[in-house]
C-alpha cells in the first residue's frame, strides 16, 4: 500500500514540471484567449466585454472565408500527397541494401530544417521569377515560365510543393510500420498466386492502416495551422492567393491590432479542426484494422 | 541541525546582498536611470545608432541605455507586445502609420510638456506628430518622394529628362512608351499601382487628398482611383511596365529586386532617403528628378522619416528626454548618423549634415530642400486603420494588374471595404 502510493508521488513528481507547462502554458493561454474572443482587446489597452460581436463579424468578413477556402484547398492538396509522398518513400528505404541507413537520414533532414525560415527563403528563391527552377525550364527551352510564387494561380502550389518536401515524420512512421508487417503473410500471398501489386494491396496497405490513419490526422491538424511559409514566402500574396487562416489571424493579431477577433478566428478553428479531425475518427472504423482484431473490418 | 542553521543563515545573506545591489540600480537621482530605446532599421542604422548611444552615455554617464532593435516586420508585432505586457520603452521610434494607434492608447508622452526645446523645428514639419492638436512625436527627418533615374539608360534610349521641371502624369507615360520601344528587354517603367505614397502624389495633382483631415474617411474620388487603376494597366498592356506577375514579386521592403536596380527599367519612385542604398544595390550611377505631377495643385510633400516618441509610462521621464534631445540635435550624433534618418527638420543640424555628408548624400540634402520650397500641405496623420487599407491596396491593384477586375469595379470594391475598415477604426 505505501510501496504503492510512493510510487505515484514519484511518477506525479516527474509528471510535474510538464504538468506546471501544461496548466500554466498551454491551458492558462487557451482559456484566455476564449475569454478575449468575446472582447475587444487591441493588446495595448485593457480588453472590453464585447459579446459575440467578434463572431457576427467574422460572417461579413469577405478575408475570413478568402483565407478559409485557401486553407481548405491546402489541407485537401497537400496532406494526402504528403501521405502518398512519404508512404512510396518509406518502401523504397524498407530494403536491405548497403549503406541504407545513410540513405534514411539523408531523406529525413528535409524534415529537421523544413519548418525554419531559411528554408523558406531558399524556397522563396528556388521558385521565384528569375529562380533556379526557371532557369532550368528556360534551358530545355521554356521561354515564358509562370512566376511562380508571385503569380496567384501557381503560389499556393509550390507551398504546397514544400509541405511534400518534409515527409521524413511520416516517412520514418511507415517505415516502422512496414518492418512490423510479418514475412509469412507475404509468403502465404505468394502461395496464393499473388503478384507484387496485389501484395501490396492485400497485405502491405491493410496493415499499414493504422499509421495511415495517425498520419493522417497529425497531418491533417498541421496543415490546418500552416503559417511560416506564407508568411516568409508570399507574405499572404498575390491577391491573397496564400492567406492561410493562421496568417490572417496572426496579421489581425498583432498588425492590424484586433487581438479580441484574432482569439474568435482560434476558437472558430479549433471547431474546424476538431470536425475534421472528428469526421476522421468516426470514418476509421470502416478501414483502419488493427492487428489482433477479429475478422479485421 | 547546526548544518542546516548556517545554511539559512548564508543563504539569507547572499540574498540580502543581492537585493541591495538590485535596489542600487532603482535608486539613483531622478536625472539619471535606465532607458530603453528601441528602433527598427538595418543593420547599418543598427551600428550607428549603437554608436550614438555610447557617445551619449560617456557624456551622461549617470543615464545607462539599453538598446533594443529589429527589422521593420517584426517591429511592430514586437513593440505591441511589449506594450501589452506592461514593459513599454522609454524611447520608441515611431511611424506615421502607427502613431495614432499609440495615441489613441493613451501610451505616449505629450511632448510639448516636457524639457525638450521645441522652437528649434521647423513649424510645418513638427506639426507632422501631432494628433489631436497635441505633439506626441517629433520627426527624426523628413523625405520626400523623388523619382530615380538611370542617365545611362536614357541616353542610350535617345532621350532626356529635367530633374527640376516635373513631367505631367501623361508626358511620363508617353515617355516610358517610348523607351520601352527603343531599347529591347526594357520597360519604361515600374509599375506602381499599388503604392499608396505614389497616388496620394497622384491624387494630390489633382487637388485632392487620399484620407480626409479627421482620418475618418477616403478623401479621394472615385473617378480619380479609376483613373489611376487604368493609367497603370493601359502601360502593363503597352508592355511599359513589367508583367503583373514581376510587379507582384516587388513587396514592400524587396527594394533589391526593382527593376531600376536590375536594369530592367530606368525609372522608379522611391524615398529620398533610399537613395544611398538604391545607388549601391544597383551599382551605378542613379539621379534624383522630382517626380510627376507637379503643378499649382502643389502635390508635393515630406513625409517625416520617422519620429521619436516617449512613452507616458516612463519611470525616467528626463532621461529620455535628454537623449531624444542628444538623438535629434547633437553635432556629434549627426557625424555617425549622417542622413539614415532623414534630412534634418532643425536647420543647424540640417547645416552640420550637409558639411560633413558624401556626395550622395548632398544630392539627397539639395533634394530635400528643393522639394521644401515646392511642397504643398504636410499629410495628415494616418488612421488607425492605415496598415490595413494599405494591404487592401497593395491587393486591389494585383487584382487589377492580374485583370480579374475591371478598374471601375476594384474602385467601388476598395471603398466599400476601406470605408467599413475607417468606421471601424
Amino acid at each position: 500500500m505505501m510501496r504503492a502510493m510512493r510510487q505515484s508521488l514519484a511518477a506525479y513528481g516527474f509528471l510535474f514540471p510538464w504538468l506546471i507547462g501544461l496548466l500554466v502554458l498551454t491551458l492558462g493561454s487557451f482559456m484566455f484567449s476564449i475569454y478575449l474572443a468575446f472582447t475587444n482587446y487591441d493588446l495595448i489597452s485593457s480588453p472590453t466585454w464585447a459579446g459575440v460581436s467578434n463572431f457576427k463579424s467574422l460572417f461579413s468578413d469577405h478575408l475570413f472565408y478568402t483565407s478559409l477556402k485557401v486553407t481548405l484547398l491546402y489541407v485537401v492538396v497537400s496532406v494526402p500527397l504528403r501521405l502518398i509522398f512519404s508512404l512510396l518513400v518509406a518502401a523504397l528505404l524498407n530494403q536491405e541494401i548497403a549503406g541504407i541507413g545513410i540513405y534514411r537520414v539523408i531523406f529525413y533532414i528535409p524534415s529537421l530544417i523544413g519548418t525554419s525560415v531559411g528554408v523558406a527563403i531558399m524556397w522563396q528563391n528556388i521558385f521565384s521569377r528569375n529562380g533556379l527552377f526557371n532557369l532550368i525550364l528556360q534551358s530545355i527551352g521554356m521561354a515564358h515560365p509562370p512566376a511562380w510564387v508571385s503569380d496567384p494561380q501557381y503560389a499556393i502550389y509550390v507551398l504546397v510543393l514544400l509541405s511534400i518536401w518534409q515527409f521524413g515524420s511520416e516517412m520514418i512512421i511507415f517505415l516502422a510500420g512496414l518492418k512490423q508487417i510479418p514475412d509469412s503473410l507475404y509468403e502465404a500471398a505468394a502461395i496464393d498466386g499473388a503478384n507484387r501489386l496485389n501484395q501490396f494491396f492485400h497485405v502491405t496497405l491493410p496493415m499499414l492502416t493504422p499509421m495511415i490513419f495517425f498520419n493522417l490526422v497529425m497531418g491533417t491538424i498541421n496543415a490546418f495551422m500552416v503559417f511560416t511559409q506564407g508568411f516568409v514566402i508570399t507574405h499572404g500574396g498575390p491577391i491573397n492567393s496564400t492567406m492561410f487562416y493562421v496568417l490572417y489571424l496572426y496579421k489581425q493579431g498583432f498588425e492590424y491590432f484586433h487581438m479580441g477577433y484574432a482569439a474568435a478566428m482560434s476558437i472558430v478553428l479549433l471547431v474546424i479542426v476538431g470536425v475534421f479531425a472528428g469526421f476522421l475518427f468516426l470514418t476509421s472504423k470502416f478501414w483502419v484494422h488493427y492487428e489482433g482484431e477479429e475478422g479485421g473490418k | 541541525m547546526k548544518r542546516l542553521t548556517t545554511l539559512i543563515v548564508s543563504a539569507l545573506s547572499v540574498a540580502l546582498i543581492l537585493s541591495a545591489c538590485g535596489s542600487k540600480g532603482t535608486s539613483s537621482s531622478s536625472n539619471g536611470g535606465n532607458i530603453q530605446l528601441m528602433w527598427w532599421g538595418t543593420q547599418d542604422r543598427t551600428n550607428m545608432t549603437t554608436k550614438v548611444i555610447k557617445q551619449f552615455e560617456k557624456a551622461n554617464k549617470e543615464i545607462k541605455v539599453t538598446p533594443q532593435f529589429t527589422g521593420w516586420d517584426g517591429y511592430w508585432s514586437k513593440l505591441s507586445t511589449q506594450t501589452g505586457g506592461g514593459n513599454i520603452p522609454d524611447v520608441i521610434q515611431m511611424d506615421k502609420q502607427y502613431l495614432r494607434n499609440y495615441v489613441k492608447r493613451g501610451t505616449l508622452m505629450d511632448l510639448s510638456k516636457t524639457n525638450i526645446d521645441l522652437s528649434v523645428y521647423d513649424k510645418s514639419s513638427l506639426n507632422t506628430g501631432k494628433v489631436d492638436g497635441k505633439l506626441y512625436a517629433i520627426p527624426t527627418g523628413v523625405n520626400a518622394l523623388a523619382l530615380f533615374y538611370d542617365p545611362s539608360m536614357l541616353k542610350k534610349a535617345g532621350v532626356s529628362i529635367d530633374p527640376n521641371k516635373p513631367m505631367s502624369w501623361d508626358e511620363y507615360a508617353s515617355l516610358a512608351e517610348t523607351i520601352t520601344k527603343k531599347l529591347p528587354n526594357t520597360y519604361g517603367t515600374q509599375n506602381f499601382a499599388g503604392s499608396i505614397d505614389d497616388l496620394e502624389l497622384y491624387a494630390r495633382s489633382k487637388g485632392e487628398e487620399f484620407f480626409s483631415e479627421d482620418a475618418k474617411s477616403l478623401k479621394i474620388s472615385k473617378s480619380t482611383l479609376t483613373d489611376w487603376f487604368n493609367y497603370w494597366l493601359k502601360l502593363q498592356d503597352e508592355g511599359a511596365t513589367p508583367p503583373a506577375e514581376y510587379t507582384a514579386s516587388l513587396t514592400d521592403g524587396d527594394i533589391e529586386k526593382s527593376p531600376i536596380v536590375k536594369k530592367d527599367a530606368p525609372f522608379g519612385m522611391f524615398w529620398s532617403n533610399q537613395f544611398g542604398t538604391m545607388e549601391q544595390l544597383a551599382n551605378r550611377k542613379l539621379k534624383l528628378a522630382l517626380p510627376p505631377g507637379g503643378n499649382e495643385n502643389k502635390p508635393y510633400f515630406l513625409k517625416p522619416s520617422m519620429y521619436w516618441s516617449i512613452a507616458k509610462k516612463t519611470k525616467s521621464k528626463k532621461a529620455s528626454e535628454k537623449l531624444v534631445s542628444y538623438l535629434l540635435n547633437s553635432k556629434d550624433a549627426v557625424k555617425v548618423m549622417g542622413t539614415d534618418r532623414g534630412v534634418s527638420i532643425n536647420s543647424s543640424v540640417r547645416e552640420a549634415q550637409q558639411n560633413n555628408a558624401n556626395d550622395t548624400d548632398k544630392e539627397v540634402i539639395s533634394y530635400v530642400n528643393n522639394v521644401t520650397k515646392l511642397a504643398g500641405s504636410a499629410l495628415p496623420v494616418d488612421p488607425t486603420s492605415a496598415n490595413n487599407i494599405i494591404d487592401l491596396l497593395t491587393t486591389t491593384a494585383q487584382e487589377v494588374l492580374f485583370k480579374k477586375v475591371t478598374p471601375e469595379k476594384a474602385t467601388d470594391q476598395f471603398f466599400t471595404k476601406a470605408t467599413s475598415l475607417l468606421k471601424k477604426g
